[in-house]
């Protein structure tokens, strides 16, 4: 029977600052940032290998115990105290060391490890939806009278956030066409903080020109923030091209079986330890069950935005002909005016394709009814196919004329392509397509 | 967490910055604004924390002439005198930097306060303010079994030499005019030996963490005073540089308005703005070759008046040139630092550029 002093112990060991009494200045402190938190079982792959290989072996908990191959989940709240455990309250290293599950529990390690890997980032925070995430991330990150520039076809839920929320902390907000770099640089302000956009919107799928958003941030000392949801880091990691964050609902592809809630953000061990102690604060954290369910999606990550993004590729090609549809829009189809994105993400564009219907709103809610795979319900990302409209659902929020702003037409819908067979969805939209 | 600091939190920024040097640049900024009446206004302007930006919403009522306003029911009427933040800038600089060596020492405080006075020089006649000279700290702390005696009179002379509007005012300081004259201030004519002394004081209060408030001899006002978040505080103030840069940028615009009005030239308003920033790897003690101190003060003004440009540009000269906060800046100053344990004498020395 283990005691309270001999369980083995995880503490960041080798990496306290050490302050005490020998100490005479501040240059004297051992402490740096190290990529993580993780532990020595936590599976640490080398950069080099390929995505696959990260999405299923990047952060893998290998108990020394049992030998399970798969992490255990850590379906504690707390965690026995060590001389350690003290230290680290006492030098503020208590994100390395398992202390209580808001702080931090092996099995977000776990999954933090493997999104961080996929993004090619230091460090990343789970949260209990990407809406946390969001919030999170956008409050750690700004201070009361800062300034953020985003856009209005951001996601619904970030849009009311930007809106409804921020002005309440003394946060100023811009709205700009994050594709047009020249409204992006004149809505920048002595105060202005953060850019918060997406590198796909949602739902008419413009591309972010991040590289060149990135640098102009980069002039100006402003933090770039990408919501990377739709792409995945299999398609796109803007911290490679200099985004400060990354953050995902990763509700959505990520977990992708439409299972489970949750959010997370990823980048710098300097920007990630601020978002996380926003997080302790705030109180957004996912909870080990959970982390569970989003390690085991993200394992087949890979495979899935694979067929996620030829099956929307092979709708968008079906549909931009068809004499019902007045337009289709995906990144795969000539004329596609953001190229930057094409050159970023060589041909995976995740699963969503929108497209609209001659007859309007009446004709596309019709169509959706006829629909027998695909069911009718908001969010992306599952492996099942999802349909819905934009302007009753995600864009419910903006008026009619903010809608035409952003380009959201009657008629539109968005289709969440899942991973069936690409033959059996280009059947069942053309049959109901036929039926209108 | 050691008296509300993360120690790791500055072990972490102490390492980035000795590994890039771009990291460890704060620079900060204030400006004011005076467009009519007696009072000016004095804002801190955003920082920028090695390369990520801080906005900064904190600000000041100042007086034009030689009177603090106190009010016990609105602080929004709550009027300083340029002299008044200049103390607090020196005295929550210096209270940070023993905060700071006292944590990485592992001593707990209880109690930590910093008594400052300096003399204030004005014309015997107009009451103006020709400079401040004669600094003295009283440092009284309280402290656990930890911190001995010694261990804090190493800290009070690491402090003399590391912080940073401690250094500023230690050591003279050549100050640039930008906008819309070009020019570098590196002396100031001698004070009057005719001027009036007066004594002026200010207590800085440690509360906890970076988190400090100013106290005013009227019992009633107080500036409150913090770090960045992007550098370890909570955004309750502006920092110790915010300030001292806030009272420059005050007196600046006092004495344009006060030389205006001799000169009969109508001015509708006035904005001055100061910039300047730290170099913390002499803070940190990672590079004994880096001063510790507000590097590169330089100002632009902006004079909304129909008087012809040369008249204006003159006037600003003459508004620089006889600055009491530009002088304190320019000159090498003489600080006495008495230290306390709570009554206890300890120790004092004299600390000089
Ligand atoms: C692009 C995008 N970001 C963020 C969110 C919010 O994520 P969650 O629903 O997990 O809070 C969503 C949800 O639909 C989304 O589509």
């Amino acid at each position: 029977m283990a005691t309270n002093k001999q369980h083995v112990g995880l503490s960041a060991d080798g990496n306290m600052p050490e302050s005490g009494a020998q100490k005479s200045w501040m240059d004297q402190l051992n402490r740096k940032r190290v990529p993580g938190p993780r532990t020595p079982y936590h599976h640490k792959l080398d950069a080099r290998t390929g995505c696959s290989t990260r999405a299923v072996h990047s952060g893998t908990y290998h108990d020394p115990v049992s030998g399970a191959v798969g992490t255990p989940v850590f379906q504690s709240t707390t965690f026995l105290f060590q001389d350690k455990t003290y230290d680290a309250f006492f030098e503020g290293v208590t994100r390395d060391v398992p202390i209580y599950t808001r702080y931090g529990n092996p099995s977000q390690w776990s999954v933090q490890e493997k999104v961080a890997a996929l993004e090619g980032a230091e460090s990343a925070v789970v949260f209990s939806s990407g809406m946390a995430a969001i919030a999170t991330t956008v409050y750690a990150l700004t201070n009361r009278g800062g300034h953020i520039v985003t856009s209005y076809d951001v996601y619904g839920g970030t849009y009311n956030l930007v809106r409804e929320d921020l002005h309440q902390s003394d946060r100023e907000v811009s709205f700009v066409d994050p594709t047009d770099l020249s409204a992006i640089e004149a809505a920048i302000q002595q105060n202005t903080q953060m850019f918060l956009f997406e590198g796909l919107s949602n739902p008419l799928l413009k591309g972010l020109p991040v590289k060149s958003i990135c640098e102009l941030a980069r002039k100006h000392n402003i933090l770039v923030v990408i919501d990377n949801t739709f792409l995945s880091p299999v398609a796109s990691r803007p911290l490679e091209f200099g985004a400060d964050i990354v953050i995902h609902s990763a509700t959505k592809y990520l977990n992708g079986h439409s299972d489970m809630t949750a959010g997370v953000a990823s980048g710098s061990r300097k920007f990630l330890d601020r978002i996380w102690a926003q997080m302790l604060r705030l109180g957004g954290q996912l909870d080990p069950n959970s982390c569970f369910l989003l390690e085991r999606g993200l394992k087949t990550l890979a495979l899935r935005m694979r067929a996620h993004s030829e099956n929307a590729t092979a709708i968008a090609s079906a549909l931009d002909s068809h004499p019902k549809i007045t337009r289709v829009y995906h990144p795969s189809l000539p004329g596609y005016e953001q190229t930057e994105l094409l050159d970023i993400c060589k041909g995976n564009y995740g699963g969503v394709v929108s497209f609209e219907i001659e007859g309007g709103d009446p004709a596309a809610l019709a169509f959706m009814e006829k629909l027998e795979l695909a069911q009718v319900a908001t969010s992306l990302g599952g492996v099942e196919s999802l349909v819905s409209m934009p302007f009753n659902t995600s864009h419910s929020s903006l008026t009619e004329r903010q809608r035409q702003q952003v380009g959201i037409r009657p008629g539109l819908i968005r289709f969440s392509a899942g991973v069936e067979d690409q033959n059996d969805l280009l059947n069942d939209i053309l049959n109901a397509l036929e039926q209108i | 967490m050691k008296n509300g600091v993360s120690i790791a939190g500055m072990s972490e920024i102490m390492h980035e910055i000795k590994g890039d040097t771009a990291e460890g640049i704060f620079s900060y900024a204030a400006w004011s604004e005076w467009s009519g009446g007696e009072t000016l206004a004095a804002n801190v302007a955003p920082a920028v924390i090695g390369t990520v930006k801080s906005s900064r919403g904190f600000g000041w009522r100042v007086a034009l002439g030689d009177k603090a306003a106190v009010s016990d029911v609105c602080q929004s009427d709550w009027v300083f005198l340029p002299e008044e933040l200049a103390l607090a800038g020196l005295g929550s600089c210096a209270l940070l930097t023993m905060v700071k060596g006292a944590s990485t020492r592992g001593s707990s405080l209880e109690h930590l306060c910093f008594k400052v006075k300096a003399v204030c020089h004005r014309q015997p006649e107009d009451k103006v303010v020709t400079a401040l000279t004669d600094f003295d700290y009283r440092v009284e702390f309280e402290a656990d079994a930890a911190g001995e005696n010694q261990m804090f009179q190493e800290i009070l002379t690491k402090l003399s030499n590391h912080s940073p509007n401690h250094r500023t005012i230690a050591e003279a300081n050549t100050v640039s005019l930008c906008q819309p004259v070009k020019a570098e201030i590196a002396e100031m004519a001698p004070v009057s030996a005719a001027d009036s002394q007066t004594e002026i004081r200010v207590d800085v209060h440690w509360e906890y963490g970076f988190q400090l408030h100013a106290a005013y001899a009227d019992g009633l006002r107080r500036l409150k005073i913090d770090q960045p978040k992007q550098a370890g505080g909570i955004d309750k103030g502006a920092n110790p540089q915010e300030i001292l840069l806030a009272s420059l940028v005050a007196c600046l615009t006092r004495t344009l308005v006060a030389h205006a009005e001799q000169a009969n030239i109508l001015l509708d308003g006035v904005r001055v703005d100061a910039s300047g920033h730290v170099d913390m790897r002499g803070m940190l003690g990672i590079a004994p070759e880096v001063p510790s101190k507000l590097q590169n003060i330089s100002l632009n003004f902006s004079l909304d008046s129909h008087a012809d440009q040369s008249a204006l540009h003159d006037l600003i000269y003459r508004a620089a040139e006889s600055s009491p906060i530009l002088r304190l800046l320019v000159e090498k100053q003489r600080i006495a630092l008495h230290l306390y344990r709570g009554e206890t004498f300890i120790t004092e020395f004299i600390s000089e550029g």
